[in-house]
């Protein structure tokens, strides 16, 4: 519906992530550059999902099941696979520092950069599932689906892809130091919330589903962001034993 | 609070990636405001010299016809380059300078009046003829002025280069849709070997350039400009104040030439197309070849017709020139020094670096690579604007399909100009920068095309997402 409306739905989905982007990730050129190489990565899994799929698209509303554990199934294995690739990355910036007499990398530094691999399958999502539909909505008319008379397509798809960007950034924070630290409730608690998530979303299959399709989304965003919140609250909070870890400056040590 | 590893690392990646994506973006934005489903009517170019392509011509039809049309151009550009390496082996720069400027000027001025009259048209802007003459001749005489002759801010000559590649891409992007993509897969074939192949011109070219220890003639994007060591002589033209480089290239210090350039000889107007050729060169970016510039340089030629202008472009990769003498010159110490590494942990450094630059000398492997980091003074990634050109033509392309093959063939492209720089830490030599990058990019076009789209589009449309 007109410029405003299309850049309207466009700042929902996107929104965060873009302020996300201004505050943490800008001002290091190394965070921008996991942003680009995750988004990569989710695109090639999508992609793999698809080429699995495409044969039985569109097809029975029933198909919808298997797809969406087929294919949450072959994301979390890639987020798998991007933790082993990050671990090699990690030991190589490590050595970089060492080399030219820099601190190693802390616990803030980890986070960040768990934060800008999540962003970046976080848009990466946003922007194939939301913004590419978005091309119509700045025209002069809107679209409704059948199943969802109370919202605008644009609409629904927008704060979908708002949950789901959160879901994803504050996901892989969760999964990193799960990884990390070895901690199997919330290695457990990433696949199960993300296919939980998905699976809820084939409530917006029946009709009327969406008014409690959207929500439940959101709230599932909101507790990944509280979980992974609480994470880095315990690890960076004044009580932490790691607190020396944060201290770049190697004078005040530590706790 | 110290710095720690996460700021230093990446920031001329990050150079190079941004103006390649600000160039991309604005050629979407053109192709998707003024034609958002291709051109309506047919350029004629030198691209098409052969076939023309018509809507309900059949498959193969097409596709015969598109690759005559590739094979042509590239032949076209071919000899061109050579004759450009012909010009630049026997030093007729001011002829290759005057050159260069008249075609920057033509991009500009022409081109530019074109796409400008069409965007008037589109939002039906008021504005008056004469008004429009003067801001167009102006803008136009800057431009050239910004990027080759003058000393400007670096910034204006940055967005001056990214303008001049927004254009010539729009202006491929009127080619029927076969001749684009076999044209770009052609281009990127021909890439590999002319800059690898020890006959190939670019090869030629820059290994001429690197024996004189002059610039390459060529239209190059530069990130960041560097000043010459104060110990050499004069600066040359333009520079922003950065802090010295440590010298590289060699021991002798050649004046910088500036505006060598390469041209094609000649408005040979042969046929009714009258094709002035335009060359495009330099490196005007201003600074002395001092250190073994790892670039990545593009050649540009442009040969316009009576109605269209094309661009030839080739691009290169160069990596930094390994002087053999010692590592540090005694009169020139480096402002930021790390200690020396060896080549394999140098190799893994540059791999994350990108090879930015590098010192010269290579002594037993052994070189301090520091300046890679990017902490150095010394130079930045420089990238032909003839890469600009021809992803941003394969993203405007993707465009008028769709705006998710635009995203999945950003993010290829980007993907593949990593992987180049990472390439070209490792290896060290001219590379050419066009394979990598346009191979992932019509892949993912042609699998976002096919497959992702009708998927994503059908869950989407459910409101399923994952």
């Amino acid at each position: 519906m007109t410029e405003v409306g299309g850049t309207g739905y466009a700042l929902i989905a996107l929104g965060p992530a873009f302020s996300l982007f201004l505050t943490v990730i800008a001002s290091k050129p190394f965070l921008i550059l996991t942003v680009l190489g995750s988004a990569m990565m989710w695109l090639v899994s999508l992609i793999a999902c698809a080429i699995l799929w495409r044969a039985f698209l569109p097809g029975a509303v029933w198909t919808f099941l298997p797809l969406l554990i087929t294919v949450v199934g072959i994301q979390e294995a890639v987020r798998l696979y991007y933790w082993c690739l990050y671990l090699k990355v990690e030991h190589f910036l490590n050595k970089l520092a060492a080399k030219v007499s820099k601190p190693q990398l802390v616990a803030t530094d980890k986070i960040q950069i768990a934060i800008a691999s999540g962003l970046g399958h976080g848009i990466a999502h946003s922007v194939f599932f939301c913004l590419s539909l978005l091309t119509p909505a700045f025209g002069p008319a809107t679209y409704y689906i059948d199943s969802c008379v109370h919202m605008p397509l644009f609409l629904v798809a927008a704060f979908m892809g708002l949950g789901f960007l959160l879901l994803h950034t504050f996901s892989m924070v969760i999964a990193f130091n799960a990884l990390a630290g070895d901690k199997h409730f919330h290695q457990l608690f990433v696949p199960v919330m993300h296919l939980c998530a998905s699976l809820l979303t084939m409530v917006n299959l029946l009709p009327g589903g969406c008014i409690a399709g959207v929500p439940m989304t959101l709230i599932c965003a909101v507790v990944t962001l509280a979980v992974a919140g609480k994470i880095v609250w315990d690890k960076t909070g004044t009580g932490s034993a790691e607190l020396g870890n944060l201290q770049r400056v190697h004078s005040s040590s530590s706790l | 609070m110290e710095k720690g590893i996460l700021e230093m690392v990446g920031g001329e990646i990050i150079g190079i990636v941004s103006p390649v994506s600000i160039c991309m973006l604005l050629v979407v934005l053109l192709v998707h405001t003024l034609t958002p489903h291709g051109s309506s009517t047919s350029v004629a170019t030198i691209a098409m010299m052969i076939y023309n392509e018509q809507p309900n011509d059949s498959f193969v039809e097409k596709f015969k016809g598109g690759l005559l049309n590739a094979i042509v151009f590239v032949c076209i550009v071919m000899l061109v380059t050579f004759v450009l390496v012909g010009l630049f082996y026997f030093r007729f720069t001011k002829c290759l300078r005057v050159y260069m400027g008249f075609s920057a000027f033509t991009v500009l001025a022409w081109m530019g009046g074109i796409v400008a009259v069409e965007l008037i048209q589109f939002f039906s802007i008021p504005i008056d003829i004469i008004t429009f003459a003067i801001c167009l001749v102006n803008f136009a005489s800057v431009g050239v002025m910004a990027v080759f002759f003058c000393r400007m801010p670096i910034v204006l000559t940055q967005g001056y280069l990214v303008v001049i590649g927004m254009l010539v891409a729009f202006w491929f992007t009127k080619l029927p849709e076969w001749t684009t993509w076999i044209l770009l897969v052609a281009m990127a074939i021909y890439d590999i070997v002319a800059v690898l192949a020890p006959g190939g011109p670019l090869n030629m070219l820059v290994e001429l350039a690197i024996a004189r220890d002059e610039d390459i003639p060529a239209l190059i994007y530069e990130a960041r400009p560097v000043l010459p060591r104060q110990i050499s002589g004069p600066p040359p033209m333009s520079s922003s104040p950065t802090p010295a480089r440590t010298r590289r290239w060699s021991n002798r210090r050649a004046p910088r030439n500036p505006g060598v350039g390469r041209g094609n000889s000649g408005s040979n107007s042969a046929l009714d197309n009258l094709w002035t050729s335009n060359g495009q060169p330099t490196s005007l970016i201003t600074e002395p070849p001092l250190a073994p510039e790892v670039g990545i340089i593009g050649s540009r030629l442009v040969s316009s017709t009576g109605d269209a202008g094309m661009l030839n472009s080739i691009s290169t990769v160069v990596a930094g020139h390994q002087a053999t003498e010692s590592n540090v010159d005694e009169d020139t110490v480096p402002l930021v020094s790390h200690g020396t590494n060896n080549s394999s942990t140098a190799a893994a450094l540059d791999g994350m670096e990108s090879g930015m630059h590098f010192q010269g000398s290579d002594q037993g492997g052994s070189e301090s690579e520091d300046e890679g980091l990017g902490l150095g003074v010394s130079g930045a990634v420089k990238l032909g604007l003839g890469d600009f050109i021809f992803y941003s033509v394969l993203v405007g392309r993707a465009a008028m399909y769709d705006l998710m093959t635009v995203y999945a063939c950003y993010l290829a492209i980007i993907g593949g100009l990593g992987a180049t720089l990472i390439l070209l830490a490792v290896w060290r030599r001219a590379l050419p920068a066009l394979p990598i990058s346009i191979t992932l990019g019509v892949v993912f076009y042609f699998l976002t095309r096919l497959i992702l789209d009708p998927f994503v589009v059908d869950l989407a449309t459910h409101l399923i997402v994952f």
